[in-house]
């Protein structure tokens, strides 16, 4: 069973205007992966020329900050776990 | 007098947008900045001419960015730059001065400078309804601000926020809401709020023009130095962008000309031991701040878990040569209690922060004692009473009669205060 990627609505410019992704992998780092290869708009703008992860990307598992989590990225996914891309944080 | 801001430019790869209501970059997710024709501010910008002007944050208006004349907090700003030479002597340091924008017109914090620019910007958009995500003092002022200019708010703010700045925000009629959750979850519904209903958030859409106002607190602490830049700023950090703001006014008035010698200012942060993210990230030499999923401090206008400006506020905080420390809650107390008792300023739990991280780095030795400090001071104390209401005893009670009060002053013990001095002709 795949994860599913949810695409906010200010994210979906990217994703040609799909609002729910199922993306394959075992971690958050791994189904983001699989939603750039789906969509190769994201690709440059999820990560830069080396490959890293950009650092305003912001995803959220089952609402909460992945960066918070110990694993961050790295942080396991279940095919119940609900994965969301959102704007880059501002506020403050 | 003209437009001298040219666009808004992401901060990470420099890409030129026009001035429109967003706040990233679509390339690379990068926060907008807005910039300036420099060499144009220069030519049309002079003191005399600044200080011929009423003094109020909109005396810097070349490098603020609206194309018309201020419409939203015209008295806003010019608070003052009060030398503290009670508190100096209590920490040990030469020269100590307090920026003082507990006493900001209208709602008594810094942020009447940045609402009074995204108000002012919104109108020019031509926003009817505007709103924002708040820890407490945004809302105060984001509700008076659009209660004076006739627009329709909407404040989102943490269910658990202080009563009086709950209060302080629906006297004004603003339509209030209290969202159960973190700041940082606040924040992600108005992110989604903003777009969907295309109001104008003052810190989310119109946060690059929002931002710029708090610049105002950088230029009158260099005007009211005597046109020079200090050598140590401390500076409470929430969302993180403050600090950054200062130093960016310190350089823009190097670039065009107002002050002759280049910024040399260390930049210093504070923050709360239960809400630590930039603090955290500056002391481990981390790229990025880890954001905390659930702050726990009594100082929630700085209970920022995931700060937008962390990235850019810890990097400046390295390259000034500045650092950054968080204090514990007892600590934010006694800093609000010394302010108080030394310099009669009340500031709000942020105040006390600064304060308490000030005395923190002195003793570390990384502010010199003989070199000359800025304390910010960004908020009031009669916000967040409730923190302060254990450390302060209640005072004693007598009946109206002289007999009664010899009593008490012959017996100093059961004053709340130490018995006063007599004054002798």
């Amino acid at each position: 069973m795949p994860v599913t990627f949810k695409i906010d609505n200010e994210m979906r410019q990217f994703t040609e205007g799909v609002g729910t992704v199922p993306v394959a992998g075992g971690t958050v780092a791994a189904a983001l992966g699989d939603l750039a290869k789906q969509y190769p708009k994201l690709q440059s703008r999820l990560y830069n020329a080396t490959g890293a992860l950009n650092p305003f990307v912001m995803v959220l598992v089952n609402d909460e900050d992945v960066r918070t989590f110990d694993a961050e990225w790295e942080t396991p996914v279940a095919d119940t776990d609900v994965l969301e891309l959102l704007p880059p944080t501002s506020g403050g | 007098m003209p437009d001298f801001s040219t666009g808004l430019k992401c901060r990470l790869c420099g890409k030129m947008y026009g001035k429109q209501p967003t706040n990233f970059c679509p390339d690379d997710f990068g926060p907008l900045e807005v910039a300036y024709d420099y060499a144009a501010v220069r030519l049309a910008i002079s003191r005399a001419a600044i200080t011929a002007r009423p003094r109020n944050m909109w005396r810097y208006r070349e490098l603020l960015p609206l194309e018309g004349e201020p419409t939203v907090g015209p008295q806003v700003g010019g608070t003052p730059l009060i030398r503290a030479r009670r508190l100096a002597e209590e920490l040990g340091v030469k020269t100590l001065w307090i920026k003082n924008d507990a006493v900001n017109f209208p709602t008594l914090s810094f942020k009447d400078r940045v609402v009074s620019v995204a108000l002012s910007k919104a109108r020019e958009f031509g926003f009817t309804t505007v709103g924002c995500a708040s820890t407490g003092n945004l809302a105060n002022s984001v509700a008076a601000n659009a209660a004076q200019a006739g627009l329709e708010a909407f404040i989102f703010v943490p269910a658990d926020l202080e009563r009086a700045k709950i209060l302080g925000t629906s006297v004004f009629g603003a339509n209030v809401i209290g969202v159960a959750g973190t700041y940082d979850e606040v924040n992600r519904l108005c992110t989604k709020v903003a777009f969907k209903y295309n109001w104008g958030f003052v810190n989310i859409n119109l946060r690059p023009f929002y931002a710029e106002g708090s610049k105002t607190m950088g230029f009158e602490i260099a005007e009211d130095l005597g046109w020079r830049f200090p050598q140590h700023v401390v500076c409470p950090m929430a969302g993180g962008a403050l600090i950054g703001k200062i130093h960016k006014a310190f350089t823009e008035m190097h670039a065009v000309g107002l002050v002759d010698t280049p910024v040399t200012t260390k930049m210093h942060g504070a923050q709360a031991a239960g809400c630590n993210p930039i603090t955290d990230c500056v002391k481990a030499n981390r790229e990025r701040h880890k954001p905390i999923r659930k702050p726990n401090t009594i100082c929630k206008s700085l209970a920022i878990g995931d700060p937008a400006d962390g990235i850019f506020a810890a990097k400046l905080i390295r390259n000034t040569g500045g650092w950054a420390e968080d204090v514990t809650d007892e600590e934010i107390v006694e800093g609000m209690l010394q302010l108080a008792r030394t310099e009669g300023v009340f500031a709000e739990t942020a105040g006390g922060t600064t304060l308490a991280v000030a005395k923190k780095l002195i003793e570390q030795g990384r502010i010199p004692r003989d070199e000359e400090i800025v304390l910010c001071i960004t908020g009031n104390g009669l916000k967040t009473q409730d923190c302060v209401g254990e450390a302060i005893e209640w005072p004693a009670t007598i009946k109206p009669a002289i007999e009664e009060f010899d009593a008490l002053y012959a017996d100093a013990g059961s004053l709340s205060h130490a018995k006063p001095e007599l004054v002798t002709a």
